[in-house]
């Protein structure tokens, strides 16, 4: 769920392949946890699903790729318009 | 803000950074442009003090270094590098915004005299915005400027470093967890992540959450979700639901605060249970549900049942954020829980020239306690600056420290002239001294004579304020503390640190090969080696080997991307 923000100023981002809807000043971690996507990135050794754990830049669980740019925190980094994120 | 405002209008240039591209901080954390602004009133007031501050927003310090006598060189990152170049163009859109709405400000040099750099939030910002155009966002709610804030800190890099004669850290605290089985499952996230989520992006983390740990800040979550449309399964206090309610009596305002999170809690039918947990967490590739034990009084678990949830938000206090003041080399002491804090003295001065903490860094306890502590902190950069030497200290004064006179910390101001070599750290010298013996904010605060305040009976008022609010603060650690029944809620392959994925086991492996010590079981099973640092492990890492947490003194108060490292050497190298 997430505030409604007016269709116009909305965009989409997208994430392997899906996109995905962000309004303007929300982290890639909100709209993708908004659309659903609770993890995107499986951990080095075991493989376990991980997505957003402190939610403010702590703990390093939500890295992702956006534009090419690595170690990202998805949970600071601001949705762009267009912003192609890749697991981290 | 509170410490930049009151600062600024004493008459100092001051700089505020602010990892974060909105301000407010954790407490008041805005939602994105074009909603409405969170907490309006008591926001605006900080905002509009801040008229005259460059607040610089985006900009993650990452280190500081040099003294008072020189100059402090703060160095920064931008939130998002990869923009930079991009959005310059927009940056200079925003700026021309700025303009409309009475800004100016646009390209501060920061090397010519800052005199004060203040970062983090609530009591003391840091970000790269200018402050009209942040100003301007947060009182009319226009747009955020997020890019120029990207653009400006990445300008900042590209200038060089910001120099400031006094810094004062606010960098808040992050929420502590507990590992439990499952603690790592999408879908488990902290209570103070449910609320950013929540606050600052309008995100709800869940549909059916169940929110668990100890403390207070559980209710504002789980209130707060449920009035976003969330079901709330259920709120589990692992400590007693009632062990506040004689300090809450002697408090009438908080006692009001407590009466309305009941009323919410009751209105969105959201049952409150006591002496309970979430000791495992089930799902396979996402949260699914919860076991919730009875506890004892050591929180083992006794009697447990399972429920179905999609959300866990959980939550055992907070860690303060120290990083940049033991990079500074400042003395650290202990709060109520054994977390480090950094040690003041009653004007909020380190044992570093100079330097100066408020709000969480120095003792968890609550957004009010952090404004007043910027209030305060900025009375004495303001003393300090205005070249006052501060008079010998009375006998009572010295009384309440334990110390001789001549470990007075910071004389620095009176003495800038000197070289640097002429003026060794004249506070708490002895870094080795036991910790008890440094003040704290436990100790009662004996207010200098010499502060040079605007307004006394203010001033008065501010320093009672302070003194029951630090009082509260103390109460709220006895009565939420954390037990160390929760190892028996481990299981052989519980993750204790998560970056690095070392299970229970393998600390207990490294304690049969005869690691006494967090330190070592560190070195041999690598827990707090990830990327995080041990943020979130130093704590359980920590008890499980018998210990208070300490610092482990990180060369960086971020984790630096190694572009952005490679960008800023050249930088430094000519500065030195
Ligand atoms: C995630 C979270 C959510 C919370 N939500 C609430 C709530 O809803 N209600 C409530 O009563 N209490 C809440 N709290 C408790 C909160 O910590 C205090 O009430 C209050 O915000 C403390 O104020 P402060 O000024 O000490 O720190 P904060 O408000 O945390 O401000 C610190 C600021 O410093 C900035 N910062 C930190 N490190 C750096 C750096 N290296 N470089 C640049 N900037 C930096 C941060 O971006 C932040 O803006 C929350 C705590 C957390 C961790
Ligand atoms: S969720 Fe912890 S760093 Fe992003």
């Amino acid at each position: 769920m997430t505030f409604d923000t007016g269709a116009e100023t909305r965009f989409e981002i997208s994430f392997g392949g899906r996109t995905i809807p962000a309004a303007p000043g929300q982290t890639i971690a909100a709209a993708l946890y908004a659309a659903g996507v609770r993890s995107w990135r499986t951990t080095r050794f075991e493989g376990r699903p991980r997505g957003l754990f402190c939610g403010i830049g702590v703990c390093f669980d939500c890295l992702v790729i956006v534009n090419g740019t690595e170690n990202l925190r998805a949970c600071l980094t601001e949705a762009r318009p267009g912003d192609e994120v890749t697991p981290g | 803000m509170a410490a930049a405002g009151t600062a600024a209008r004493a008459g100092l240039r001051v700089a505020l950074l602010d990892g974060a591209i909105r301000l407010g901080g954790q407490f008041h954390r805005q939602p994105p442009p074009g909603h409405k602004p969170r907490n309006s009133r008591k926001f605006r007031r900080l905002v509009e003090g801040l008229a005259g501050v460059d607040v610089l927003l985006g900009h993650q310090v990452w280190a500081v270094e040099g003294s008072a006598t020189a100059h402090f060189t703060i160095y920064t990152q931008a939130a998002r590098a990869d923009a930079v170049h991009a959005e310059a163009a927009s940056a200079e859109a925003a700026r021309a915004d700025a303009t409309d709405t009475g800004a100016t400000h646009a390209g501060v040099t920061y090397e010519e005299s800052a005199h004060a750099g203040v970062t983090g939030a609530e009591s003391a910002h840091a970000e790269s915005a200018h402050a009209e155009a942040a100003h301007a966002e947060a009182a009319h709610a226009e747009a955020a400027h997020a890019e120029a804030a990207n653009a400006e800190a990445a300008n900042a890099e590209a200038r060089g470093p910001l120099r400031a004669r006094a810094l004062l850290i606010a960098t808040g605290a992050y929420d502590r967890v507990l590992p439990f089985p499952g603690w790592d499952l999408p879908g488990v996230l902290t209570a103070g992540g449910a609320q950013a989520l929540l606050k600052g992006n309008g995100v709800v983390a869940g549909r059916r959450i169940v929110v668990a740990g100890t403390g207070p800040f559980l209710l504002p979550v789980a209130t707060g979700l449920a009035a976003a449309g969330a079901r709330i399964v259920g709120v589990f206090e692992a400590n007693s639901r009632t062990g506040l309610l004689p300090a809450l009596l002697r408090n009438p305002a908080k006692l009001g605060e407590a009466a309305g999170y009941a009323l919410r809690l009751a209105r969105h039918r959201v049952p409150y249970h006591g002496g309970q947990a979430v000791v495992a967490a089930h799902g396979g590739d996402e949260l699914t549900h919860v076991t919730v034990a009875r506890l004892d009084a050591d929180w083992k678990a006794l009697t447990t049942r399972d429920i179905e949830c999609d959300t866990l938000a959980t939550g055992y206090g907070f860690t303060p954020q120290i990083d940049l003041a033991v990079q500074l080399g400042c003395a650290t002491t202990h709060d109520a829980d054994g977390s480090p804090i950094v040690a003041v003295d009653a004007g909020l001065r380190t044992s570093v020239p100079g330097v100066y903490a408020a709000g969480e860094t120095i003792g968890v306890g609550g957004a009010a306690l952090a404004e007043l502590d910027g209030v305060q902190a900025a009375h004495t950069i303001i003393a300090d600056a205005a070249d006052q030497p501060a008079p010998e200290p009375t006998a009572q004064d010295w009384a309440n420290r334990d110390r001789p006179s001549q470990d007075r910390p910071n004389l620095g101001w009176a003495n800038r002239d000197r070289p640097s070599q002429d003026r060794p750290n004249l506070g708490w010298p002895s870094q080795d001294r036991p910790s008890q013996d440094r003040p704290s904010r436990d100790r009662p605060n004996q207010d200098r004579p010499n502060q040079d305040r605007p307004n006394q009976d203010q001033a008065k008022r501010d320093r009672v304020k302070r003194q029951r609010a630090e009082a509260f603060a103390r109460r709220l650690h006895e009565v939420y503390p954390v037990r160390d029944g929760w190892r028996e809620w481990l299981t052989p392959r519980t993750l204790i640190c998560r970056c690095e994925e070392v299970p229970y086991q393998a600390i207990l492996e490294a304690g049969d090969l005869g690691a006494a010590d967090a330190r070592t079981v560190k070195l041999l099973a690598r827990p707090g080696m990830g990327w995080c640092q041990g943020r979130i492990c130093g704590y359980p890492v920590a008890r499980l080997c018998g210990e208070d947490p300490r610092h482990p003194g990180r060369p960086f108060a971020h984790p630096l991307r190694m572009a952005d490292l490679a960008r800023l050497l050249p930088q430094r190298t000519k500065d030195e």
